[in-house]
Protein backbone atom coordinates (compact mmCIF):
# COMPACT_ATOMS: atom_id res chain seq x y z
CA UNK A 1 0.00 0.00 0.00
CA UNK A 2 1.10 3.53 -0.71
CA UNK A 3 1.79 5.72 2.29
CA UNK A 4 -0.50 8.73 1.81
CA UNK A 5 1.17 12.10 1.44
CA UNK A 6 0.58 14.53 4.29
CA UNK A 7 -0.19 17.77 2.45
CA UNK A 8 -0.72 19.85 5.61
CA UNK A 9 2.76 18.86 6.80
CA UNK A 10 4.20 19.88 3.43
CA UNK A 11 2.58 23.32 3.74
CA UNK A 12 3.67 23.68 7.39
CA UNK A 13 7.30 22.67 6.82
CA UNK A 14 8.11 24.15 3.40
CA UNK A 15 7.52 27.34 1.44
CA UNK A 16 4.77 25.62 -0.55
CA UNK A 17 1.47 27.44 -0.09
CA UNK A 18 -0.77 25.48 -2.42
CA UNK A 19 -0.85 21.72 -3.03
CA UNK A 20 -2.71 20.16 -5.92
CA UNK A 21 -2.94 16.41 -5.37
CA UNK A 22 -4.13 14.09 -8.12
CA UNK A 23 -4.21 10.29 -7.78
CA UNK A 24 -3.48 9.86 -11.50
CA UNK A 25 -2.35 12.48 -13.96
CA UNK A 26 -0.90 12.64 -17.46
CA UNK A 27 1.94 14.92 -16.45
CA UNK A 28 2.25 17.00 -13.27
CA UNK A 29 4.03 19.65 -15.38
CA UNK A 30 0.93 20.00 -17.56
CA UNK A 31 -1.31 20.48 -14.49
CA UNK A 32 1.08 23.10 -13.08
CA UNK A 33 1.00 24.93 -16.41
CA UNK A 34 -2.81 24.88 -16.43
CA UNK A 35 -2.99 26.23 -12.88
CA UNK A 36 -0.31 28.88 -13.46
CA UNK A 37 -2.81 31.51 -14.64
CA UNK A 38 -4.73 31.26 -11.35
CA UNK A 39 -1.67 31.45 -9.09
CA UNK A 40 -0.21 34.69 -7.72
CA UNK A 41 3.33 35.15 -9.05
CA UNK A 42 4.98 34.83 -5.64
CA UNK A 43 3.17 31.62 -4.67
CA UNK A 44 4.88 28.25 -4.62
CA UNK A 45 2.56 25.62 -6.08
CA UNK A 46 3.14 21.89 -5.69
CA UNK A 47 1.40 19.49 -8.04
CA UNK A 48 1.79 15.87 -7.02
CA UNK A 49 0.42 12.60 -8.31
CA UNK A 50 0.61 8.99 -7.22
CA UNK A 51 0.69 7.91 -10.81
CA UNK A 52 1.91 9.79 -13.87
CA UNK A 53 0.89 8.29 -17.19
CA UNK A 54 2.65 10.65 -19.60
CA UNK A 55 5.60 12.08 -17.72
CA UNK A 56 7.70 14.61 -19.60
CA UNK A 57 10.94 13.80 -21.28
CA UNK A 58 11.42 13.80 -24.99
CA UNK A 59 10.86 10.67 -27.02
CA UNK A 60 12.12 7.54 -25.32
CA UNK A 61 13.26 9.50 -22.26
CA UNK A 62 9.83 9.55 -20.70
CA UNK A 63 10.05 9.02 -16.99
CA UNK A 64 8.91 5.77 -15.42
CA UNK A 65 6.97 6.01 -12.13
CA UNK A 66 6.01 2.79 -10.43
CA UNK A 67 3.82 2.79 -7.31
CA UNK A 68 5.73 4.51 -4.49
CA UNK A 69 7.73 6.90 -6.64
CA UNK A 70 7.54 10.64 -6.15
CA UNK A 71 6.36 12.50 -9.25
CA UNK A 72 5.71 16.18 -8.78
CA UNK A 73 6.08 19.66 -10.17
CA UNK A 74 6.74 22.99 -8.52
CA UNK A 75 5.61 26.27 -10.08
CA UNK A 76 8.14 28.87 -9.02
CA UNK A 77 8.92 32.48 -9.89
CA UNK A 78 12.68 32.92 -9.60
CA UNK A 79 12.38 36.65 -10.28
CA UNK A 80 10.63 37.15 -6.95
CA UNK A 81 13.39 35.37 -5.00
CA UNK A 82 15.39 37.07 -6.70
CA UNK A 83 17.48 35.17 -9.24
CA UNK A 84 19.20 37.13 -12.00
CA UNK A 85 17.78 36.27 -15.40
CA UNK A 86 21.14 35.16 -16.75
CA UNK A 87 21.38 32.53 -14.02
CA UNK A 88 17.84 31.18 -14.16
CA UNK A 89 18.99 28.65 -16.77
CA UNK A 90 20.76 26.78 -13.96
CA UNK A 91 17.46 25.96 -12.27
CA UNK A 92 17.42 22.32 -13.45
CA UNK A 93 20.90 21.87 -11.93
CA UNK A 94 19.68 23.50 -8.70
CA UNK A 95 16.80 21.03 -8.54
CA UNK A 96 19.07 18.07 -9.33
CA UNK A 97 21.45 19.15 -6.54
CA UNK A 98 18.50 19.28 -4.13
CA UNK A 99 17.68 15.69 -5.05
CA UNK A 100 21.33 14.66 -4.56
CA UNK A 101 21.30 16.12 -1.04
CA UNK A 102 17.99 14.47 -0.20
CA UNK A 103 19.13 11.04 -1.40
CA UNK A 104 22.58 11.39 0.12
CA UNK A 105 21.30 11.56 3.69
CA UNK A 106 19.33 8.35 3.22
CA UNK A 107 22.11 6.28 1.71
CA UNK A 108 25.42 5.29 3.20
CA UNK A 109 28.42 4.20 1.18
CA UNK A 110 26.78 4.90 -2.15
CA UNK A 111 28.15 7.38 -4.72
CA UNK A 112 25.25 9.79 -5.30
CA UNK A 113 25.78 12.51 -7.88
CA UNK A 114 24.82 14.31 -11.06
CA UNK A 115 24.81 13.36 -14.68
CA UNK A 116 24.78 16.67 -16.55
CA UNK A 117 22.48 18.42 -16.76
CA UNK A 118 19.39 16.98 -15.08
CA UNK A 119 19.77 13.42 -13.85
CA UNK A 120 20.66 12.02 -10.44
CA UNK A 121 22.51 8.75 -10.34
CA UNK A 122 23.60 6.31 -7.67
CA UNK A 123 26.64 4.68 -9.18
CA UNK A 124 25.66 3.78 -12.72
CA UNK A 125 21.92 3.72 -12.11
CA UNK A 126 19.50 6.59 -12.45
CA UNK A 127 17.37 7.38 -9.41
CA UNK A 128 15.84 10.74 -10.36
CA UNK A 129 15.38 13.16 -13.22
CA UNK A 130 14.46 16.82 -13.56
CA UNK A 131 12.77 18.63 -16.42
CA UNK A 132 12.06 22.35 -16.32
CA UNK A 133 9.70 24.32 -18.54
CA UNK A 134 9.97 28.09 -18.46
CA UNK A 135 6.69 29.78 -19.27
CA UNK A 136 6.54 32.80 -21.55
CA UNK A 137 5.89 34.96 -18.44
CA UNK A 138 9.21 33.83 -16.93
CA UNK A 139 7.89 31.44 -14.28
CA UNK A 140 9.33 27.94 -14.12
CA UNK A 141 7.59 24.59 -13.89
CA UNK A 142 10.13 22.29 -12.27
CA UNK A 143 9.20 18.65 -12.78
CA UNK A 144 10.95 16.03 -10.65
CA UNK A 145 10.63 12.27 -10.76
CA UNK A 146 12.37 10.42 -7.93
CA UNK A 147 12.38 6.70 -7.25
CA UNK A 148 11.59 6.23 -3.56
CA UNK A 149 9.39 3.26 -2.54
CA UNK A 150 8.90 1.86 -6.01
CA UNK A 151 11.03 -1.09 -7.05
CA UNK A 152 12.84 -2.01 -10.22
CA UNK A 153 11.02 -5.34 -10.09
CA UNK A 154 8.09 -3.42 -11.59
CA UNK A 155 10.15 -1.39 -14.06
CA UNK A 156 9.94 -2.04 -17.79
CA UNK A 157 12.52 -4.58 -18.89
CA UNK A 158 14.63 -2.06 -20.82
CA UNK A 159 14.98 0.11 -17.70
CA UNK A 160 15.43 -2.53 -15.00
CA UNK A 161 19.21 -2.69 -15.46
CA UNK A 162 19.80 1.06 -15.51
CA UNK A 163 17.53 2.50 -12.80
CA UNK A 164 17.39 2.12 -9.05
CA UNK A 165 15.22 3.22 -6.13
CA UNK A 166 15.74 4.18 -2.48
CA UNK A 167 13.78 1.13 -1.41
CA UNK A 168 15.89 -1.23 -3.51
CA UNK A 169 19.12 0.27 -2.23
CA UNK A 170 18.16 0.27 1.46
CA UNK A 171 15.58 -2.55 1.63
CA UNK A 172 13.48 -0.07 3.61
CA UNK A 173 10.24 1.78 3.02
CA UNK A 174 10.78 5.53 3.28
CA UNK A 175 8.43 8.24 4.53
CA UNK A 176 7.55 9.86 1.18
CA UNK A 177 6.27 13.04 2.82
CA UNK A 178 9.57 13.35 4.69
CA UNK A 179 11.54 12.85 1.47
CA UNK A 180 9.41 15.48 -0.26
CA UNK A 181 9.69 17.99 2.58
CA UNK A 182 13.49 17.60 2.63
CA UNK A 183 13.73 17.86 -1.13
CA UNK A 184 11.62 21.03 -1.36
CA UNK A 185 13.63 22.57 1.50
CA UNK A 186 16.92 21.81 -0.24
CA UNK A 187 15.53 23.18 -3.51
CA UNK A 188 14.48 26.45 -1.88
CA UNK A 189 17.95 26.85 -0.40
CA UNK A 190 19.49 26.12 -3.81
CA UNK A 191 17.24 28.79 -5.35
CA UNK A 192 18.50 31.25 -2.72
CA UNK A 193 22.06 30.24 -3.64
CA UNK A 194 21.24 30.77 -7.32
CA UNK A 195 20.26 34.32 -6.37
CA UNK A 196 23.19 35.13 -4.11
CA UNK A 197 26.09 32.93 -5.27
CA UNK A 198 25.30 31.22 -8.60
CA UNK A 199 28.93 30.41 -9.37
CA UNK A 200 29.21 28.50 -6.08
CA UNK A 201 26.26 26.40 -7.18
CA UNK A 202 28.11 25.63 -10.42
CA UNK A 203 31.21 24.65 -8.45
CA UNK A 204 29.20 22.35 -6.17
CA UNK A 205 27.56 20.74 -9.17
CA UNK A 206 31.01 20.09 -10.57
CA UNK A 207 32.10 18.39 -7.35
CA UNK A 208 29.02 16.13 -7.49
CA UNK A 209 29.34 15.37 -11.21
CA UNK A 210 29.83 11.61 -11.68
CA UNK A 211 30.95 11.97 -15.32
CA UNK A 212 34.45 13.37 -14.66
CA UNK A 213 37.02 11.58 -16.82
CA UNK A 214 34.43 9.67 -18.84
CA UNK A 215 34.44 9.74 -22.61
CA UNK A 216 31.13 11.28 -23.64
CA UNK A 217 29.49 11.86 -27.01
CA UNK A 218 27.04 14.74 -27.29
CA UNK A 219 24.76 15.35 -30.24
CA UNK A 220 23.19 18.64 -31.20
CA UNK A 221 21.56 19.44 -34.51
CA UNK A 222 22.73 16.13 -35.98
CA UNK A 223 26.41 16.83 -35.17
CA UNK A 224 28.22 14.60 -32.70
CA UNK A 225 31.20 15.60 -30.60
CA UNK A 226 33.20 13.23 -28.45
CA UNK A 227 35.49 14.23 -25.63
CA UNK A 228 36.60 13.47 -22.11
CA UNK A 229 34.34 15.07 -19.52
CA UNK A 230 36.11 17.77 -17.52
CA UNK A 231 33.07 18.34 -15.33
CA UNK A 232 30.56 21.16 -15.05
CA UNK A 233 31.58 24.80 -15.49
CA UNK A 234 30.60 27.55 -13.04
CA UNK A 235 27.83 28.65 -15.40
CA UNK A 236 26.39 25.13 -15.50
CA UNK A 237 27.65 24.15 -18.95
CA UNK A 238 29.24 20.77 -19.69
CA UNK A 239 33.01 20.78 -20.27
CA UNK A 240 34.50 18.33 -22.76
CA UNK A 241 38.16 18.01 -23.71
CA UNK A 242 37.98 17.18 -27.39
CA UNK A 243 40.62 16.54 -30.08
CA UNK A 244 40.12 20.20 -31.13
CA UNK A 245 40.55 21.49 -27.60
CA UNK A 246 38.27 22.23 -24.64
CA UNK A 247 34.64 22.89 -25.52
CA UNK A 248 31.61 23.78 -23.44
CA UNK A 249 28.04 22.78 -24.17
CA UNK A 250 24.78 24.37 -23.09
CA UNK A 251 22.55 21.96 -24.95
CA UNK A 252 22.61 18.62 -26.65
CA UNK A 253 21.77 14.99 -26.05
CA UNK A 254 24.36 12.70 -24.52
CA UNK A 255 24.55 9.55 -26.60
CA UNK A 256 24.39 6.47 -24.46
CA UNK A 257 27.47 4.31 -24.77
CA UNK A 258 26.88 0.66 -25.45
CA UNK A 259 27.99 -1.51 -22.56
CA UNK A 260 31.32 -3.23 -23.09
CA UNK A 261 31.41 -7.02 -23.04
CA UNK B 1 13.19 7.54 -40.12
CA UNK B 2 14.39 10.32 -42.32
CA UNK B 3 17.80 10.12 -43.86
CA UNK B 4 20.12 12.81 -45.15
CA UNK B 5 19.21 11.78 -48.69
CA UNK B 6 15.50 12.24 -48.35
CA UNK B 7 16.01 15.53 -46.53
CA UNK B 8 18.13 16.94 -49.31
CA UNK B 9 15.48 15.78 -51.79
CA UNK B 10 12.96 17.89 -49.94
CA UNK B 11 15.04 20.98 -49.78
CA UNK B 12 15.73 20.97 -53.52
CA UNK B 13 12.09 20.49 -54.45
CA UNK B 14 11.56 22.99 -57.27
CA UNK B 15 8.03 23.82 -56.12
CA UNK B 16 9.34 24.61 -52.67
CA UNK B 17 12.10 26.78 -54.10
CA UNK B 18 9.56 28.61 -56.26
CA UNK B 19 7.30 29.11 -53.24
CA UNK B 20 10.26 30.45 -51.27
CA UNK B 21 11.03 32.94 -54.03
CA UNK B 22 7.36 33.97 -54.09
CA UNK B 23 7.46 34.51 -50.35
CA UNK B 24 10.64 36.54 -50.71
CA UNK B 25 8.88 38.75 -53.25
CA UNK B 26 5.67 38.97 -51.23
CA UNK B 27 7.51 40.09 -48.14
CA UNK B 28 10.31 41.92 -49.88
CA UNK B 29 12.99 39.67 -48.37
CA UNK B 30 16.52 40.15 -49.65
CA UNK B 31 17.83 36.77 -48.56
CA UNK B 32 16.67 33.39 -47.26
CA UNK B 33 19.13 30.98 -45.69
CA UNK B 34 17.97 27.43 -44.94
CA UNK B 35 19.82 24.43 -43.61
CA UNK B 36 18.73 20.81 -43.58
CA UNK B 37 21.31 18.43 -42.17
CA UNK B 38 24.49 18.98 -44.17
CA UNK B 39 22.74 20.73 -47.05
CA UNK B 40 22.25 24.46 -47.18
CA UNK B 41 20.24 26.58 -49.59
CA UNK B 42 20.68 30.31 -49.73
CA UNK B 43 18.51 32.48 -51.94
CA UNK B 44 19.74 36.01 -52.36
CA UNK B 45 18.24 38.75 -54.48
CA UNK B 46 20.55 40.74 -56.71
CA UNK B 47 18.50 43.49 -58.23
CA UNK B 48 15.62 41.59 -59.78
CA UNK B 49 17.50 38.31 -60.14
CA UNK B 50 17.38 35.68 -57.43
CA UNK B 51 20.64 33.82 -57.09
CA UNK B 52 20.41 30.24 -55.89
CA UNK B 53 23.33 28.85 -54.00
CA UNK B 54 23.52 25.37 -52.55
CA UNK B 55 26.50 23.92 -50.79
CA UNK B 56 27.28 21.78 -47.78
CA UNK B 57 26.73 23.68 -44.58
CA UNK B 58 29.75 24.61 -42.56
CA UNK B 59 30.24 22.54 -39.47
CA UNK B 60 28.01 24.06 -36.84
CA UNK B 61 30.15 25.84 -34.28
CA UNK B 62 30.08 24.59 -30.74
CA UNK B 63 27.77 26.60 -28.56
CA UNK B 64 30.49 28.47 -26.75
CA UNK B 65 29.68 32.09 -27.31
CA UNK B 66 27.58 33.12 -24.35
CA UNK B 67 25.81 31.69 -21.38
CA UNK B 68 22.11 31.11 -21.76
CA UNK B 69 20.05 34.01 -20.54
CA UNK B 70 16.43 34.24 -19.55
CA UNK B 71 13.87 34.10 -22.32
CA UNK B 72 12.80 37.68 -22.12
CA UNK B 73 16.31 39.12 -21.86
CA UNK B 74 17.39 39.24 -25.47
CA UNK B 75 14.49 38.04 -27.57
CA UNK B 76 14.49 41.66 -28.52
CA UNK B 77 12.69 42.20 -31.75
CA UNK B 78 14.47 44.85 -33.76
CA UNK B 79 13.07 46.41 -36.97
CA UNK B 80 15.28 45.76 -39.99
CA UNK B 81 15.90 47.70 -43.15
CA UNK B 82 13.23 45.71 -44.97
CA UNK B 83 10.70 46.78 -42.32
CA UNK B 84 10.47 43.23 -41.05
CA UNK B 85 11.02 42.57 -37.36
CA UNK B 86 13.57 39.92 -36.47
CA UNK B 87 12.96 37.74 -33.41
CA UNK B 88 16.34 36.68 -32.09
CA UNK B 89 17.38 33.85 -29.82
CA UNK B 90 17.86 35.04 -26.23
CA UNK B 91 20.22 32.17 -25.44
CA UNK B 92 22.46 29.39 -26.65
CA UNK B 93 20.51 26.17 -26.99
CA UNK B 94 18.43 23.91 -29.18
CA UNK B 95 15.47 25.26 -31.16
CA UNK B 96 12.16 23.40 -30.99
CA UNK B 97 9.34 24.56 -33.27
CA UNK B 98 6.65 22.70 -31.30
CA UNK B 99 6.02 21.60 -27.72
CA UNK B 100 6.37 17.95 -28.77
CA UNK B 101 7.00 16.09 -32.02
CA UNK B 102 3.27 15.26 -32.22
CA UNK B 103 2.13 18.87 -31.93
CA UNK B 104 1.95 21.52 -34.67
CA UNK B 105 4.57 24.29 -34.65
CA UNK B 106 3.93 27.32 -32.46
CA UNK B 107 4.48 29.67 -35.40
CA UNK B 108 4.59 29.09 -39.13
CA UNK B 109 4.73 31.43 -42.10
CA UNK B 110 1.47 33.38 -42.37
CA UNK B 111 0.49 33.05 -38.68
CA UNK B 112 -0.52 36.21 -36.89
CA UNK B 113 1.18 36.72 -33.54
CA UNK B 114 1.01 39.10 -30.61
CA UNK B 115 3.65 40.11 -28.05
CA UNK B 116 2.73 37.28 -25.67
CA UNK B 117 2.47 34.56 -28.33
CA UNK B 118 4.94 31.74 -27.83
CA UNK B 119 6.84 31.33 -31.09
CA UNK B 120 9.16 28.45 -30.18
CA UNK B 121 10.96 26.65 -27.37
CA UNK B 122 14.69 26.86 -26.82
CA UNK B 123 16.21 24.20 -24.60
CA UNK B 124 19.36 24.88 -22.64
CA UNK B 125 20.59 22.68 -19.79
CA UNK B 126 17.26 20.80 -19.82
CA UNK B 127 15.30 23.96 -19.25
CA UNK B 128 12.72 24.27 -22.01
CA UNK B 129 12.14 27.98 -22.45
CA UNK B 130 9.00 29.22 -24.13
CA UNK B 131 10.05 32.21 -26.22
CA UNK B 132 7.48 35.04 -26.46
CA UNK B 133 7.29 37.03 -29.72
CA UNK B 134 7.45 40.42 -27.96
CA UNK B 135 6.11 41.98 -31.14
CA UNK B 136 2.96 41.87 -33.27
CA UNK B 137 2.41 40.99 -36.89
CA UNK B 138 2.52 38.11 -39.31
CA UNK B 139 5.29 35.50 -39.49
CA UNK B 140 7.13 36.16 -42.78
CA UNK B 141 9.94 33.63 -42.43
CA UNK B 142 11.11 30.86 -40.12
CA UNK B 143 14.88 30.97 -40.24
CA UNK B 144 15.78 27.81 -38.30
CA UNK B 145 14.70 24.21 -38.31
CA UNK B 146 13.37 22.02 -35.52
CA UNK B 147 16.29 20.59 -33.56
CA UNK B 148 18.85 23.13 -34.81
CA UNK B 149 21.46 24.47 -32.41
CA UNK B 150 21.09 28.23 -32.02
CA UNK B 151 23.46 30.90 -30.79
CA UNK B 152 22.77 33.93 -28.63
CA UNK B 153 21.25 36.63 -30.81
CA UNK B 154 20.71 34.36 -33.82
CA UNK B 155 17.70 35.41 -35.94
CA UNK B 156 14.85 32.91 -35.56
CA UNK B 157 11.85 34.51 -37.25
CA UNK B 158 11.03 37.47 -39.44
CA UNK B 159 7.76 39.20 -38.69
CA UNK B 160 5.85 41.59 -40.92
CA UNK B 161 4.44 44.18 -38.51
CA UNK B 162 1.75 45.35 -40.98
Amino acid sequence: MLDPLDTSRIIAETGVNHVEYRPTVGSTNDVARELAATMPRDSLLLVIADEQTAGRGRGANRWWTGPGALAFSLLVDTASRPVAKEHSGMIALAAAMAVVETIDTRLEHHPVGLHWPNDVFVGDRKIAGVLVETLADGRHVVGIGCNVNNTVEHAPEELAAIVTTLRDLTTLEHDRTGVLVDLIGHFERRLDQLGTAPLELGQECDRRCLQHGRTLTIEIGGMRTTGVCAGIAEDGSLLLDTAEGPRRFYSGVLIKQLPKF
Amino acid sequence: MSSGGSSSGDIFDVKKLRRLIELMNEHDLGEVDLRDGDVRVRLRKKGEVAAVEARPAMAAPAPVAAAPAAPTAAAAAAPKEDNLIVIKSPMVGTFFAASSPENPPFAKVGDRIGPESTVCIIEAMKVFNEIPAECSGQIAAVLVKNGDPVEYGQPLFKVDPK
